[in-house]
């Protein structure tokens, strides 16, 4: 009984509000540490800052939403599962996105309904360029840009995005990509160098060009 | 022009400058603008490559629906503290068991019912307020109502809500039974509900809160937002979404515990779940969501559990299968259902 009244305690003084140092200055390296020593706040943490992003992320590889959110749950379980033999991480976002794209992966061969291309996943990573404002870049630049982002070959499109939206480093986008950070490197260095290549010269340099 | 285009590659290269555009803080803000200083011939490169990084999207982006988000978190929670509860002692893994027992919201009926008594919810004093308002509902009824101030309320069966006018600058409800909150946002006028015991008291958020006179239990199960609950003996605990506060009046203790959405909440939806439930329960809650009376007729044994899952049905429909299963014959006559035993054929 004096057990159980304990026990109860302690579910009692749960307080659920991030209030401890290491969530309020999102010190993702403290966080995962906490979370593989069990820590319910952490995993929670985890899950309100990347749930959406996973599912959102994993979405644009596969259209059945249903898998799709089946996979980030089975992803967050094995990860409870398995949290004394993980390693440290060095940026928990990479990690969870390269474990979602195994998965899903994974699931998707086994099912052999969608024939994958291993060199990509033809399916997804539509780019949109969004006009954000009205300085920097022309009208008719964005649409270039998009097009020219639309038509490179799966995986510097996906490098893009995890570069530029997601805003992952190289290391990170490798660890996800399975790819050395030099050919992470090389990679972005090639969808780039074809993406600059297309803008405009300044207005005032002269007379516009319209490379295509 | 391409040296241009190659000074534009080198900034949109640089991973630093793209972590910059994408995610200031004050040391790179330092940084960057201490370059274009001494790089002012830049600034132009800088501000098309800013463009283009801040351009990129997703053609598509997919949002998980809030259901979907609250229900596995909370499936993620409770895997969680199964885990952590199995890696402790045997002790341990007893009181999870029991928890999740609770998280079920198992109605656990007290003898013979303690019934309404129109005492447990006492009118305001009425010098300083105007009007009171009751909504009531019977046994087999649902109500919708909107408060004052924008908040929805959905009162399940024989439940009932009072509530003072003026209510926007005091929102003080009172609940007997159960229902469903959904609040407006006011930070500066908090929203409280007030059961028999307990005191829940909220900014904006939506919950579910479950206190039948007649059940030694009161349950808070918080489905958006931020919720402090406490009862008359002091236990008090904040909820956030996907925790259920449990107040157990019989052991006098507040259990906080994680839950089903669906399984709580699903009523106001037209949802009716059985996951196991023991038949005499499963009679109970039809008797309450269809407003019947069921009337054993020759002694058959009220045995077993029932797994069912039903949105909107008919109570005829939902006999079809709970007899097939428990191999017993019914027929409806007005509010009543009587039960006998299987015909052999």
């Amino acid at each position: 009984m004096n057990r159980k009244k304990e026990a109860h305690k302690q579910t009692v003084h749960f307080k659920s509000d991030f209030d401890n140092e290491y969530l309020l200055q999102r010190d993702e390296c403290a966080i995962w540490k906490r979370f593989k020593e069990g820590d319910e706040q952490s995993l929670i943490y985890i899950y309100q800052q990347y749930a959406g992003l996973l599912y959102n992320y994993g979405s644009q590889f596969c259209s059945r939403s249903e898998f799709v959110k089946d996979c980030v749950q089975e992803l967050f379980y094995e990860l409870i599962d398995r949290r004394k033999k993980l390693g440290d991480v060095r940026s928990i976002k990479a990690y969870l996105f390269s474990c979602l794209k195994r998965k899903i992966v994974k699931g998707l061969k086994k099912e052999e309904r969608f024939l994958l291309n291993e060199k990509g996943l033809e399916l997804g990573f539509m780019i949109a360029s969004i006009p954000i404002s009205t300085q920097g870049l022309e009208k008719s630049e964005y649409v270039v840009i998009e097009r020219k982002l639309n038509a490179l070959p799966p995986q510097q499109k996906e490098i893009i995005l995890l570069y530029f939206y997601e805003g992952l480093s190289y290391l990170e986008i490798a660890d996800i990509m399975n790819i050395k950070v030099k050919s992470a490197r090389a990679l972005a260095y090639r969808a780039l160098n074809s993406l600059t290549r297309l803008l405009l010269p300044y207005k005032k340099k002269g007379s516009i060009h319209f490379p295509l | 022009m391409a040296e241009r285009a190659s000074k534009i590659l080198d900034l949109l290269e640089n991973e630093n400058f793209v972590q910059w555009v994408l995610s200031p803080n004050q040391e790179t803000n330092h940084y960057w603008s201490k370059w274009l200083l001494t790089h002012s011939e830049r600034k132009e490169d800088v501000e098309k490559a800013r463009q283009i990084v801040l351009s990129t999207h997703y053609k598509k982006s997919f949002t998980l629906p809030d259901e979907d988000y609250n229900q596995i978190l909370s499936d993620v929670v409770s895997h969680h503290r199964r885990r952590i509860k199995e890696s402790n002692d045997l002790i341990g893994r007893k009181l999870f068991y029991k928890i999740s027992g609770v998280a079920a919201a198992i109605v656990l009926m007290v003898g013979a019912a303690l019934w309404y008594n129109d005492n447990t919810l006492s009118t305001p004093s009425e010098h300083s307020i105007s009007e009171v308002i009751r909504k009531k509902t019977g046994s087999g009824q649902k109500l919708t109502l909107q408060l004052p101030d924008g908040s929805k309320v959905v009162l399940n069966a024989e439940s009932e809500i009072t509530y003072a006018i003026p209510f926007s600058s005091n929102r003080e409800v009172k609940l007997s039974g159960e229902a469903f909150f959904d609040v407006k946002k006011d930070p500066e006028h908090p929203f409280t509900v007030l059961t028999r015991y307990t005191t829940t008291k909220v900014v904006g958020t939506s919950f579910n809160i479950r206190s039948y006179t007649y059940e030694s239990e009161t349950a808070i199960s918080v489905l958006t937002g931020k919720v402090e609950v406490s009862d008359h003996n002091g236990h008090e605990a904040a909820l956030i979404p996907a925790q259920q506060g449990v107040f157990d009046f019989k052991h006098d203790q507040l259990l906080v515990t994680p839950f089903s959405a669906e399984a709580i909440a699903g009523w106001k939806d037209g949802l009716l779940l059985f996951n196991n439930t023991p038949l005499t329960e499963v009679m109970d809650r039809l008797e309450k969501w269809y407003g019947v009376q069921f009337e054993i007729t020759d002694g058959t044994l009220m045995e077993g559990k029932y797994t069912g899952r039903y949105n909107n049905a008919s109570l005829e429909k939902i006999l079809d299968g709970v007899s097939y299963a428990s191999g017993f014959d019914f027929k409806i006559k007005d509010k009543t259902v009587l039960v006998h035993k299987k015909q052999r054929k």
